[in-house]
């Protein structure tokens, strides 16, 4: 599909979106970057704008990851292959791709790599966390290997949503939530939401979800009709928050995905859970020190775990889409051009747009 | 083998008496039930009941703390109170409907009854009970007293093992249960910390169990001296209580050659001990928390979130006695210098204030109602 290259052509300049100290959404431009042997030049045609994007414009940081300078934001990228390193050996020029944005060191040296756990990798680069740019730009070049290639019944969109689903599927995964267990999600966000439609397509009964917000809630009941809701109200206690959540479930939790992060969420999820089961932390808060009922939890056995990013998650995620299993094209609500980045960065940050996923595209 | 030996005294010949507090926080020894008389007839057991002369108890420091502070979390002294919960002793009369076990047999007693009906119970988690019955758990009376009534199913015989050894299985089956959800493996390299009774029976198991390195933490320099006799493999690490868990974490790995723990057994339940173990821990591996403490802790939320690390806790025991018993006679793990200090049942009071006072230097205080000779 060389009509895939004309593009270099039509649009010379690279376009890249960052922010800076001053907290601003700048668009970048600079030259085209020529893929390195093992590379491939990738058109990114869809990126999704993340929570922690929106998080390193507004504050600059998050924990000991600091915007000094320009950096380039966004990690939720697909797209085309219009040129090929020298050393490529599988890609080809018009290959539809994923870009997984976390490139592990892979050396036997590194512990994690080694033992499978690339994801905690210590010298992983990934594109959007201070100072490595994010793939939210025009042209990008990545390693062949960290390129998962998409299906035709895959979309841009629905490949760049692969991102936000991995972290769910390594959750779900590390929870082991198996057919027939009732659930808990705590948040109906993006994450939240894609955790929602994992969880109903690995088959956990009954499910329940929770917001602040109802207008989530009927995102939520939108996709999966036999999801139970229940809206949190912040005036009332994580005892009582706890009580709702158990009536909706109609018995005690077994496992919580807890896709907030928020401090009083967990509790209500420790406070919701039965003996032995178990607290899943995906969210990140933003506070750095939590406090938790400790001896409620000890009398309880309930384990409190957490997911970091996701390891070897592409291949699963890409078979769900494409076989219908997860169904992710109603998450993109708002869509502009890279052009538009500042309107997109204020829909994905303002609650009044009512955003899920924004994502900005470039043809 | 079931031996009646000639030493071994079956006949009730003493008054019973228990070891009682109060919600005035008085200790003191006074008469309990079953009577001496009930005891020698064998009346007013329930069926599937036993009763067992008790030989060795061993003092909890949750026994202390019911004493001092009347209560832990929702369990609460409301009234007059017999303390203990870690006892072995000799069966000396049983209901008729118990055929499991013979006068003279030595048990070692577990202290829960279980409903067996609740989803805990059902699935093998019968230390979630949500009906549980626990000796020593206000209102319940616990197992210091010289005849005790308990059901024949939840008392294990301990053939020849001494009865010290036998009232050290419940401590061996906290530290068992801990050990056991927390997956230890040989090779693992493991930090224990606390280095009192719970911490030190852990050390045996993790030791045991292959772990290697093991670091054992305490802030008191005399409690890991004994860790380094008890355990001459172990590496010790004195707590400097102006250490950040940074600080505290970057000692620990230092002391295991540069490995991080891949588990750490905490046996504090210190806030800033458990805090120092999640930032020792390797990126996805576990903090275990065997010890209690304040009903709310601050953790290291975004440092237990970017390395994966799992929190988890252990609440009492389930099915440990049979592997605590074996593990026991086998050699495999021993315990018996744990014990520091014997009183007798009539001398409980002296026993608790030792047990209670840390310049004492007590490990394991043991509570004895025996005979001349009896072991």
């Amino acid at each position: 599909m060389s009509s895939c290259t004309e593009v270099l052509t039509r649009k010379p300049t690279n376009l890249a979106v960052a922010t800076n100290p001053a907290h601003e959404i700048t668009i970048l431009e600079s030259d085209i970057p020529e893929p390195g042997p093992e590379q491939c030049l990738v058109h990114v045609r869809a990126t999704g704008i993340c929570g922690s994007d929106v998080h390193f414009w507004k504050h600059g940081c998050i924990g000991d990851s600091i915007i000094t300078k320009d950096c380039g934001l966004g990690h939720e990228s697909a797209g085309i292959v219009i040129k090929t390193g020298s050393n490529v050996k599988k890609l080809k020029i018009g290959d539809r791709v994923a870009i997984e944005a976390g490139i592990p060191c892979s050396k036997p040296t590194c512990d994690y790599c080694r033992t499978g756990r690339y994801n905690g990798c210590p010298d992983i680069i990934f594109y959007s966390s201070p100072p490595v740019d994010g793939t939210l730009r025009r042209y990008h070049a990545h390693s062949e290997a960290w390129l998962h290639r998409i299906p035709d019944n895959v979309s841009y969109e629905e490949g760049a949503l692969l991102e936000p689903l991995s972290v769910a599927l390594a959750g779900i995964e590390r929870s082991g939530l198996r057919l027939g267990d009732p659930l808990v999600i705590c948040g109906a966000g993006p994450i939240g939401i894609v955790t929602l439609l994992a969880a109903h397509a690995a088959g956990a009964a009954p499910i329940v979800i929770t917001d602040l917000d109802e207008g989530r809630l009927k995102v939520a009941k939108s996709l999966v009709p036999r999801v139970r809701t229940v809206q949190i109200s912040t005036d009332k206690s994580a005892q009582n928050i706890a009580e709702e959540i158990k009536s909706a479930l109609g018995q005690e939790a077994k496992l919580v995905m807890e896709c907030t992060g928020v401090e009083s969420s967990i509790h209500s999820a420790i406070y919701a859970t039965r003996f032995g089961g178990t607290v899943f932390i995906i969210g990140v808060g933003s506070k750095s020190m939590h406090q938790y009922p400790f001896m409620h939890a000890s009398f309880r056995e309930i384990d409190i775990r957490f997911q970091f990013r996701y390891m070897e998650t592409y291949a699963k995620a890409i078979t769900l889409v494409s076989e219908g299993l997860i169904d992710l094209k109603p998450l993109v609500t708002h869509r502009f051009s890279l052009e538009q980045a500042q309107e997109a960065f204020e829909a994905a940050s303002t609650p009044a747009a009512k955003a899920i996923k924004v994502q900005l595209l470039d043809d | 083998m079931s031996t009646t030996t000639t030493t071994t005294e079956v006949k009730p010949s003493k008054a019973n008496i228990g070891v009682y507090t109060n919600p005035a926080h008085d200790l003191w020894v006074g008469e309990a039930v079953p009577s001496q008389e009930d005891v020698e007839k064998g009346e007013n057991l329930q069926p599937g009941e036993i009763t067992i002369a008790i030989k060795s108890t061993g003092i909890c420091g949750s026994d202390v703390h019911f004493w001092h502070a009347g209560r832990i979390g929702p369990m609460v002294v409301e009234d007059t109170h017999i303390l203990g919960h870690e006892s072995a002793g000799i069966v000396v009369a049983k209901h008729p409907s118990v055929k499991t076990h013979e006068i003279g047999e030595r048990v070692a007693v577990e202290p829960n009854i279980i409903c067996n009906e609740c989803e805990p119970c059902l699935t093998g988690r019968y230390n979630g009970c949500e009906k549980v019955a626990f000796r020593s758990t206000p209102p319940i009376p616990g197992l210091l007293r010289r005849y005790v009534n308990h059901p024949a199913v939840w008392c294990h015989k301990i053939g020849d093992m001494s009865f010290e050894d036998g009232a050290l299985l419940e401590p061996l089956s906290v530290a068992l249960a801990g050990m056991q959800r927390a997956n230890i493996t040989l090779g693992d390299s493991v930090l224990v910390c606390g280095a009192g009774p719970i911490g030190l029976v852990t050390l045996a198991c993790v030791k045991a169990a292959g772990a290697e390195p093991i670091v054992i933490t305490d802030i008191d320099e005399g409690r890991l001296k004994f860790a380094k006799e008890f355990c001459p493999s172990v590496r010790t690490l004195k707590v400097e209580m102006g250490d950040s868990p940074e600080q505290f974490a970057e000692k620990v790995v230092k002391l295991s050659d540069g490995v991080e723990p891949a588990i750490c057994m905490e046996c504090t339940g210190v806030e800033s001990s458990i805090s120092g173990a999640i930032h020792a821990a390797q990126f996805g591996g576990k903090v275990f928390v065997i010890g209690v403490g304040r009903p709310e802790i601050k953790i290291p939320f975004m440092r237990l979130s970017t390395r994966e690390v799992d929190l988890q806790f252990q609440y009492r025991y389930a099915n440990t006695w049979p592997r605590a018993i074996r593990l026991l006679r086998g050699g495999v793990i021993d315990l018996g210098k744990l014990v520091t200090h014997r009183f007798k049942l009539e001398e409980a009071v002296e026993a608790f204030k030792v047990a209670a006072d840390a310049k004492q230097g007590g490990i394991k205080v043991m509570i004895q109602s025996m005979e001349e000779g009896e072991k």
